[in-house]
């Protein structure tokens, strides 16, 4: 039985610089529900920019993107922003959590903007997304009050609070200490099987290569076969 | 609701920038406040003082009197004057009195000057015009003779109370008449035309010297309000007739047009006041998008539209406004209210002409359209001001902002 993917990337190009820095060139890749799949490769070799086209944050100069079966190309800009509302999670390499926000609040934005919840629905999905991260009893503290570890773990129940199809991160691991990275990759694998999402990392951390299930070489833009 | 508690909250982050912002703006706001209620209650009293001492409600004058301000004759008078007073007292339920104006000189010593030597009736005055309660010192008309002079003509031309000086005037015949009389006392109206200028005598002291009998040539009028004042002189004056009528109004056009023309110079100062308090608000606002550009990448990447984004920085520029306007309603209209009470004293510049009829003391007045005009115009300042930063905020790309924090 083969599933639908979640992401689905056909001849996939963008470059900058009107044109002189091709980023990404003719990638195709298809990731499957419940994927654990890191796209990895040295600084400058395209993963953060194929990463950024899938989230539906850039588009694409050819080629398609096919997330959660909608065709990013066919969507408007705020088309796109609505998927990535509700069916996008993200986890940034900074943690980008709004610093004047508790735990729990950072955790309950996405779903702020969604439309249909309560504020006491918003609010018990936080403090249940903050116990399943390791977090019981922090909601409370300010983001400057938390660890590296801990903001990140914030990061993560942000991105999966809204039970999304696709979690996208961004070298999560790079600002964490060795431990702490391998426990926030744990984390995460533990999270894809409880929620059935898939998650498609942009890192080169060994501890995250280790731990995926499927690892894409990326080299100047393109996948290495 | 997202964008307004982010807004509040995002107040906090740079506490000393908001302080100052709001500072500033809250300053700016008190004096709009202050300076509003100082021309108001200018304003109410400098015509509460022309009513009191100079115009009353209505006024009429033999006909073309108001047209020759520096010649003024006796050649036209108002015949069987305390009849008329009666019949229009009568028909318009009003207080009236009959005066007599003689323009002439006043002499002390080697002293001399212009004045109006005013007869008047002390009883029949009492109810119109607060003149002969305004005494500063010594006493008003009893049995003996004598004038009242204003206090500021009196220091001026170096004589008290108790000296005698000589009036100096044409009679109405147009012969040259002069009479010597005690100072009997010195009033201080704040008005310049009664302290500077006047010299009153009882209305048959006058009339005897002006070789008159039952003449004068004021009627003053005083209803139960100043309202009334445009709807009886609209109808004396469809009668036709040979009088001249003056409205309060009218004879307050002098001193309202100096009080129009200070409200457009303060009008600048506010616009000078809004500009910068405009920038202020504005720089800030600015400074708090550049600061948070990953954030905002980030929130878009969330799935927050622009316009979203946008508000969070119109909100927290408007809340920024808000607290300056509650702030600077409490601050400004405690202050207002504290000096409509206590008044702020013009003792110092009594002998100073500016023009406008005032007490010794100024009292601000407390008007709630000054408060709300100000917190609404810091609303709309910081409105305006952050409107900038906001669109600012909502341009740019999710990626750039997140990978370089820059829009």
């Amino acid at each position: 039985m083969n599933a639908e993917p979640v992401v689905r990337v056909h001849e996939l190009s963008k470059s900058y610089n009107q044109g002189r820095v091709q980023a990404v060139r003719g990638v195709s890749l298809d990731v499957s529900p419940g994927a654990f799949l890191a796209l990895a490769g040295p600084s400058g070799s395209g993963k953060t920019t194929l990463l950024n086209l899938i989230g539906a944050l850039d588009v694409p100069d050819e080629g398609e993107v096919t997330v959660a079966g909608g065709r990013l190309a066919e969507l408007s800009e705020k088309q796109r922003t609505r998927l990535r509302r509700q069916r996008i999670g993200f986890v940034f390499q900074q943690f980008n959590l709004v610093p004047v926000l508790t735990a729990a609040e950072n955790v309950s934005l996405p779903l702020e903007i969604l439309p249909g919840t309560t504020r006491e629905s918003r609010r018990r999905a936080a403090v249940e997304m903050l116990q399943r991260v390791g977090l019981e009893g922090l909601g409370d503290r300010l983001p400057s009050q938390l660890s590296g570890g801990q903001q990140q773990r914030v990061a993560v129940a942000r991105a999966l609070v809204k039970n999304p199809p696709l979690v996208l991160a961004d070298e999560p691991t790079a600002n964490l200490d060795g431990a702490t990275g391998i426990a926030l990759i744990d984390l995460m694998n533990r999270m894809r099987t409880d929620q059935d999402v898939s998650f498609v990392f942009a890192s080169h951390d060994p501890r995250v290569l280790d731990r995926v299930d499927t690892v894409v070489e990326m080299v100047d833009g393109c996948i290495r076969q | 609701m997202t964008a307004f508690r982010l807004a509040l909250r995002n107040l906090r982050r740079n506490k000393r920038r908001t302080v100052f912002t709001t500072s500033g703006l809250t300053i700016g706001l008190i004096v709009m406040i202050f300076a509003y209620g100082m021309l108001d209650g200018m304003e109410e009293q400098a015509l509460a003082n022309t009513i009191r001492f100079e115009s009353a409600h209505l006024r009429a004058f033999p006909a073309g009197y108001l047209d020759n301000e520096f010649m003024r004759d006796l050649d036209d008078l108002i015949p069987h004057a305390e009849q008329l007073r009666d019949s229009l007292a009568a028909e318009f339920e009003a207080r009236a009195t009959v005066r007599l104006h003689i323009q002439g000189q006043l002499i002390s010593g080697r002293e001399e000057a212009f004045v109006d030597i005013i007869g008047v009736d002390p009883e029949r005055d009492r109810t119109v015009y607060d003149v002969l309660g305004s005494l500063s010192q010594g006493s008003s008309f009893g049995g003996e003779d004598g004038v009242l002079v204003g206090r500021k003509l009196a220091k001026d031309m170096g004589f008290a109370v108790g000296d005698r000086v000589t009036l100096f005037a044409r009679s109405a015949p147009g012969a040259l008449n002069s009479r010597r009389l005690p100072v009997l006392g010195l009033i201080a109206t704040g008005n310049p035309l009664i302290d500077g200028h006047a010299v009153f005598l009882t209305l048959s002291d006058a009339r005897a010297f002006a070789l008159v009998e039952h003449e004068a040539n004021e009627i003053a009028l005083l209803f139960g309000g100043r309202g009334r004042a445009e709807t009886v002189a609209r109808r004396v004056r469809a009668r036709g007739g040979s009088f001249d009528w003056q409205t309060w109004r009218e004879a307050a056009a002098g001193f309202l047009e100096i009080v129009k023309l200070r409200r457009i110079v303060f009008g600048f100062i506010v616009a000078l006041l809004a500009l910068i308090a405009a920038v202020a608000v504005s720089n800030t606002m600015i400074m708090a998008v550049h600061e948070r550009t990953m954030e905002i990448g980030a929130l878009r990447a969330l799935g927050f539209e622009r316009s979203l984004i946008g508000r969070l920085f119109l909100f927290e520029g408007i809340a920024i406004g808000v607290i300056a306007g509650v702030i600077a309603v409490v601050l400004g209209g405690l202050l207002v209210t504290w000096f409509n009470h206590a008044g702020i004293s013009l003792a110092a510049y009594e002998d100073m002409d500016i023009g406008i009829p005032m007490s010794e003391a100024l009292y601000p007045a407390l008007r709630w359209t000054n408060p709300v005009a100000a917190f609404v115009f810091g609303v709309l300042v910081t409105a305006l001001a952050s409107w900038h930063a906001a669109r600012r905020a909502q341009k740019g790309e999710v990626v750039r902002a997140l990978r370089e924090g820059m829009l």
